[in-house]
C-alpha cells in the first residue's frame, strides 16, 4: 500500500515538472492563468425505479406496497438502473512562454459506479416475494450487476487548435481500485411447488468480489491505467460556425489483486427443506442443511487476479452558433461495458453577459439507463476570478406529478489565479 | 479585498461540502410473501422408540427388548473394614542413657481389621489409606521402622515397611512426623501371626536412637514415643474367608421405569410379553433370595399392579460362583413371567413410571460349607436384572405420550408477520396420530396451542394380513396469528403431545420395521426483509 502511494506521489512529480497543462473540460483561460476546481457530479437513473422508491431505500425507509407498485408497473422483461459518482479537484498550470505548447492538468478524482440489469421476475421475487410465482417458474437470470469504486490519478494535456486544425488532448489516469463486485447470472429459474413443498433452482452464474476485508477508502486491492482523449473540430455550416467534439473517456482497466474472491456456478439446485434427523429432538445439531444438487461438479470458488474494464465513455457532438447569443448542441453520448444504452441529447445555449460569461441551456435527452429527460446546464462566471457550472439533467422530469426516474446534479466551482 | 476573502471563503466551504455530504446507505425494510419447505423429516419406528432397544424378527415385525436392573447388593451389606486408628504410646520408665544406633523400644501387636459376622482370611485393598503422626519428646533424631508382615506391595511384593525420622524434640516441644500411605493394590494377609487367626492384622514397629548421633542421649524419666496410625477409607478388591450367615433385604423402596415416562393418557392393549428375570450370583457364596414384592406404578394414575407369579414370595436358592484366578464363572438362576404364568400383561399395561420392590437375601444358608473359601470380588456381585420382550403388536387407544422442552424462539422469526405453516405427513404406520404443540408460560402453564382442528394424521389402509397398504396423505395447518407469535416470543417451554390410535380396533396391528412416516413443514408467511 505504502509503494502505491509512493508511486503516486513520484508520478505527479514527474508529470509536474513538465510545466504546461490544461484541463480538457476546463472553461477557455481568458488569460494566462493557473486554476483549480471542485468537481461533484453524481446521478442515478432507471426507466424504471422510480426515484421515490430509490430514496426509500438509500435512506432505509420501510418500502410499502404502494411504493412498490410504481415500480412493478413499469417493469419490463429486462430493466436496466445506473448510478455513478465523482467528486474531485483539478489543478491546471498553462505556460504561455512559448506558442503552441499545451496546458497541463493534474486531477484527483475518487470514483464509483453501480449498473445492473435485471428481470421483472427477480425485481418481484425480491420485492414480493416468492409467492406469487407458485407452481411457476421465476426468470431471475439476465441479471447482471457490477459496482466499481476506485481512486483516478490523471494527468492531462491539451493542445489549444485553430480555425483549421481543431483542437485536440490526451490525458492517462493511474488508478487505484477500491472495490468491485460483479455478478452475471446467465439463467437463474427459480420454480416454486404449488404447495410450497420444495424450490428448484437452476443456476447458471459467474461472481466476482474482491478483498471484503478491505473496504477502506484507499484501500488499494487493484491498480489500474486509464485513457482520454479528444478531438474537436470548427466548421461552419450555413454561414453558421460550429464544431464537432468526438470524445472518448475512462478507457482502461484495473487489475485486481490475488485475494479476490471468484465463485462460478452452473448447477441445479432441489431444496424441500432441512432436514432434521430425529423430529423429536429439535436440536440444532440434529438439523442438516440439504441441498440437493443436480451438477455440483460445476460449482467452484477460487480466489484469484482478475481484471476489470472500466465503464467508458464515447461521446459525440456537435455544437453550432446562431448569432451571439445562441448555440444548439446535440450528440450522442454510450456509457460501454455496463448497461446502459446510447443517450441522445441535445441543448438551447442562450448566451448572456458581457463576453457571454453566462451561459444557459435547455436540456432533453433520451437514453442511457433512463428514459426521457429534461434539464438545465448553466454556467456562470463571477468575482472576477471564479466560474460556476451546474448541470441538473432531471429538473424538469417530473412535471404534471408523474413519477419521477432519475436524480443527478453535476456542479463544478472553479478559481483561476 | 475583503470581497475577495468572502469568495475564497466559499469556494472552500464548498469544497468541503463536496467532501462531506456522501452518506452511505442505510438499511430499507420491506414485506414479503415467502412460501417455502423449512423442514423435512423421515419417521420411523428408531425415531418414537430407541433403536438400541428394538429387535427385528425375520418377518420384519420388532420387538422391544428393554433390560432393567434392580438396585444390586454391595460388598458394605456383608462386611465393613472400618476407620481404625491405633495409638501406641511408649513413656520411658525410669533415666537411661542410649547409644546411637540403640533401641528405645520395639513391639509387635495384633489388630481386628474386620468388623461385622465375618471370618475373612485375605483382603485385597481397592483404595484407603494409612496415616502416621508420630511424636517423639527425645533430644536425638530417632528413626522408627514400621511393619506390616503380612501385607505385601502390590508392585515388589514384598512387605509393607517403612521407616521414619523423627526429629529431636522435648517434653514440652516434642519432634513430630506425619505422613500418609496409599494402600490401593495392598495384598492383607489376616490370618495373624500363627497363620489360624482371621480378620487380624500384625503391625510391628521399632525405634532406635540414630545410628550417626554424635553421641549417647540420656534419656529422663517421662520422655516418649507417640505412634498414631489409622486406617481410613479402606474399600476391598477382594475378600476370602467365611462370609457368616447375613441376612439383608433390599426395599422395599421405588425405583424410576423410564420405558413408559412419556406416556401420560390413554390405554395400550398388548398381545404378548415375555419377562426374564435373571439372578446372576457371581459372589462365592452359597445365596437363597426372595422376591417379596414387585409392583407396576403408574403414577399419574395412582394405579399399582403387584406382579404376580409362582415365584414370587418363594425363596430361590442360588448357588456359589466359581473363581479360577480372578475369573468368575457366575451362577444363574432364571425365570420367565409370561401371559400364562402371571398376571404380566396387566403387569406392563398400567404403563408404570416406577417399579416398588422388596428383597430379601440370606448368604450361605447351609453354613459353612465352604470350609473359610468364600470369595467377593468388589465388582462382582449379586445382579437381578429383568429382561422384557415386547413385541410391537398392540392396540392402541387414544394412547398419548407428551414431552416439554425448552423454546428459544430463533431471532429471523421475529420477521415473521403472520401465516400459516402447513405440515404435510404421508402416514405409513398403522395408528392415527394427533400432533398438538402447547405454548408454556414461566409457570409452566398452557397459555395456547399452535396446531388447529383438525390435526389428525389419518392412518393407511389395511390389507388382511393387517399390513399398511401405501400411505395416507394429511395436510395439516398451524395458523401463525400476531397474537401468537406474541405468545411465542414470550414462551421459553413447549409441551408437544401425540396421540395415536391403531387401525381396526379391536384388532391387534403389528409394527414393522419397513414403516415410515414422510414429513414436510412448509412456511407460508409474510416476513419483513430488513430491519424490522
Amino acid at each position: 500500500m505504502i509503494q502505491g502511494k509512493v508511486l503516486f506521489i513520484f508520478a505527479f512529480l514527474f508529470f509536474r515538472g513538465i510545466e504546461f497543462t490544461f484541463a480538457q473540460d476546463s472553461l477557455p483561460p481568458q488569460k494566462p492563468e493557473q486554476s483549480i476546481e471542485l468537481l461533484g457530479e453524481g446521478y442515478i437513473t432507471s426507466k424504471t425505479i422510480t426515484n421515490r422508491f430509490i430514496k426509500a431505500f438509500y435512506f432505509g425507509e420501510f418500502i410499502d406496497d404502494a411504493l412498490k407498485s410504481t415500480v412493478s408497473g413499469k417493469l419490463g422483461a429486462v430493466n436496466r438502473m445506473g448510478a455513478d459518482s465523482k467528486w474531485g479537484l483539478t489543478y491546471t498550470f498553462h505556460s504561455l512562454e512559448e506558442k503552441g505548447k499545451p496546458r497541463f492538468s493534474f486531477s484527483f478524482f475518487d470514483r464509483a459506479n453501480l449498473n445492473l440489469k435485471f428481470s421483472g421476475d427477480l425485481f418481484k421475487t425480491v420485492f414480493y416475494g416468492n409467492k406469487m410465482f407458485a407452481g411457476s417458474t421465476a426468470a431471475l437470470g439476465n441479471f447482471k450487476f457490477n459496482f466499481l469504486r476506485y481512486q483516478q490519478f490523471r494527468f492531462g494535456w491539451d493542445w489549444k487548435g485553430s480555425v483549421t486544425r481543431g483542437s485536440y488532448g490526451i490525458a492517462f489516469s493511474l488508478l487505484s481500485g477500491d472495490r468491485n463486485t460483479g455478478i452475471n447470472a446467465l439463467r437463474a429459474d427459480l420454480f416454486t411447488a404449488p404447495d410450497g413443498t420444495f424450490l428448484d433452482l437452476d443456476l447458471k452464474m459467474d461472481m466476482i468480489q474482491t478483498d471484503t476485508t478491505r473496504k477502506s477508502f484507499f484501500a488499494q486491492n487493484g491498480l489500474g491505467l486509464s485513457a482520454d482523449c479528444y478531438y474537436e473540430l470548427p466548421y461552419v455550416a450555413w454561414k453558421s460556425p460550429g464544431k464537432i467534439t468526438v470524445e472518448l473517456k475512462d478507457l482502461g482497466f484495473i487489475r485486481w489483486k490475488s485475494n479476490s474472491m471468484s465463485h462460478q456456478v452452473d448447477s441445479s439446485f432441489h431444496f424441500e427443506g432441512v432436514d432434521v434427523s430425529d423430529i423429536f429432538n429439535l436440536d440444532s445439531s440434529s438439523f442438516t442443511f440439504h441441498v440437493d444438487e443436480a451438477l455440483d461438479e460445476n460449482t467452484r470458488f477460487v480466489k484469484k487476479r482478475y481484471a476489470t474494464s472500466i465503464p467508458f465513455t464515447l461521446d459525440i457532438h456537435t455544437k453550432v452558433f446562431y448569432g451571439k447569443k445562441l448555440a444548439f448542441e446535440k450528440g450522442i453520448s454510450w456509457l460501454l461495458n455496463a448497461q446502459a444504452r446510447p443517450y441522445y441529447y441535445a441543448k438551447l445555449h442562450f448566451l448572456l453577459g458581457i463576453n457571454k460569461s453566462f451561459d444557459v441551456a435547455y436540456l432533453v435527452g433520451y437514453g442511457g439507463y433512463g428514459g426521457f429527460n429534461s434539464g438545465l446546464d448553466v454556467k456562470m462566471d463571477f468575482a472576477r476570478h471564479y466560474s460556476l457550472h451546474f448541470i441538473d439533467n432531471y429538473l424538469f422530469s417530473g412535471i404534471a406529478g408523474r413519477s419521477t426516474y432519475g436524480m443527478g446534479m453535476y456542479l463544478k466551482l472553479t478559481r483561476r489565479f | 479585498m475583503q470581497k475577495k476573502y468572502i469568495y475564497l471563503i466559499g469556494f472552500l466551504v464548498f469544497g468541503l461540502c463536496f467532501f462531506a455530504c456522501r452518506k452511505d446507505p442505510k438499511n430499507p425494510s420491506w414485506d414479503v410473501d415467502i412460501l417455502a419447505p423449512l423442514i423435512k423429516s423421515t419417521l420411523t419406528i428408531n425415531n418414537i422408540i430407541t433403536d438400541s432397544i428394538l429387535h427385528q424378527n425375520p418377518d420384519n415385525s420388532l420387538d422391544i427388548v428393554y433390560k432393567y436392573a434392580l438396585p444390586a447388593f454391595s460388598v458394605d451389606s456383608l462386611f465393613k473394614i472400618p476407620d481404625t486408628t491405633l495409638k501406641n504410646k511408649y513413656v520411658a520408665p525410669f533415666s537411661a542413657t542410649i547409644a546411637p544406633g540403640a533401641t528405645i523400644v520395639s513391639q509387635t501387636q495384633n489388630i481386628n481389621f474386620v468388623s461385622g459376622g465375618v471370618s475373612l482370611t485375605n483382603v485385597t485393598i481397592r483404595s484407603g489409606y494409612m496415616l502416621f503422626s508420630i511424636k517423639s519428646s527425645i533430644k536425638e533424631v530417632t528413626h522408627l521402622t514400621y511393619i506390616l508382615p503380612k501385607v505385601t506391595d502390590p508392585v515388589s511384593g514384598s512387605v509393607f515397611n517403612k521407616t521414619f525420622i523423627i526429629p529431636k524434640g522435648t517434653v514440652s516441644s516434642p519432634g513430630v512426623y506425619s505422613g500418609s500411605f496409599d494402600l490401593s493394590g495392598y495384598k492383607i494377609d489376616l490370618r495373624g501371626t500363627n497363620g489360624t487367626s482371621v480378620n487380624t492384622m500384625i503391625i510391628s514397629y521399632t525405634a532406635i536412637l540414630d545410628p550417626l548421633a554424635p553421641a549417647s542421649v540420656n534419656i529422663a524419666p517421662g520422655d516418649s514415643v507417640v505412634i498414631s496410625n489409622s486406617f481410613k477409607d479402606i474399600v476391598p478388591q477382594y475378600a476370602k474367608g467365611y462370609f457368616g450367615h447375613p441376612i439383608t433385604s433390599i426395599g422395599p423402596d421405588t425405583s424410576d421405569f423410564p420405558l413408559f415416562k412419556h406416556f401420560i393418557n390413554g390405554t395400550l392393549k398388548l398381545e404378548d410379553i415375555d419377562i426374564g428375570l435373571k439372578i446372576q450370583n457371581e459372589i462365592g457364596a452359597d445365596a437363597r433370595i426372595t422376591i417379596d414384592n414387585l409392583s407396576a406404578i403408574n403414577t399419574r394414575t395412582a394405579n399399582a399392579v403387584p406382579l404376580n407369579g409362582s415365584v414370587i414370595g418363594v425363596p430361590l436358592n442360588i448357588n456359589r460362583s466359581v473363581d479360577n484366578s480372578g475369573m468368575v464363572t457366575p451362577s444363574t438362576y432364571s425365570v420367565s413371567f409370561t401371559p400364562s404364568n402371571s398376571n404380566i400383561l396387566a403387569f406392563m399395561e398400567n404403563l408404570p413410571d416406577k417399579l416398588s420392590y422388596q428383597l430379601s437375601l440370606e448368604i450361605n444358608p447351609l453354613g459353612n460349607v465352604s470350609g473359610g473359601n468364600d470369595f467377593i470380588y468388589y465388582d462382582k456381585l449379586m445382579k437381578t436384572e429383568m429382561v422384557m420382550t415386547i413385541p410391537l403388536s398392540f392396540v392402541a387407544n387414544d394412547l398419548t405420550l407428551a414431552d416439554t422442552i425448552d423454546f428459544n424462539m430463533p431471532s429471523t422469526i421475529d420477521k415473521v408477520n403472520g401465516g400459516n405453516l402447513y405440515l404435510y405427513a404421508e402416514n405409513g404406520f398403522p395408528f392415527s396420530a394427533d400432533p398438538q404443540i402447547y405454548l408454556m408460560d414461566g409457570n409452566f402453564h398452557i397459555v395456547d396451542s399452535l396446531i388447529s382442528a383438525p390435526n389428525s394424521i389419518m392412518a393407511p389402509p389395511l390389507d388382511a394380513n393387517l399390513i399398511c397398504i401405501g400411505k395416507k396423505a394429511t395436510k395439516l395447518t398451524f395458523p401463525i396469528t400476531e397474537q401468537k407469535l406474541s405468545k411465542l416470543r414470550a414462551t421459553d417451554k413447549m409441551y408437544i403431545t401425540m396421540k395415536f390410535n391403531t387401525s381396526d380396533q379391536p384388532k391387534y396391528v403389528k409394527i414393522y420395521s419397513f414403516y415410515e412416516m414422510n414429513i414436510k413443514l412448509v412456511g407460508d408467511f409474510n416476513y419483513t426483509v430488513g430491519k424490522k
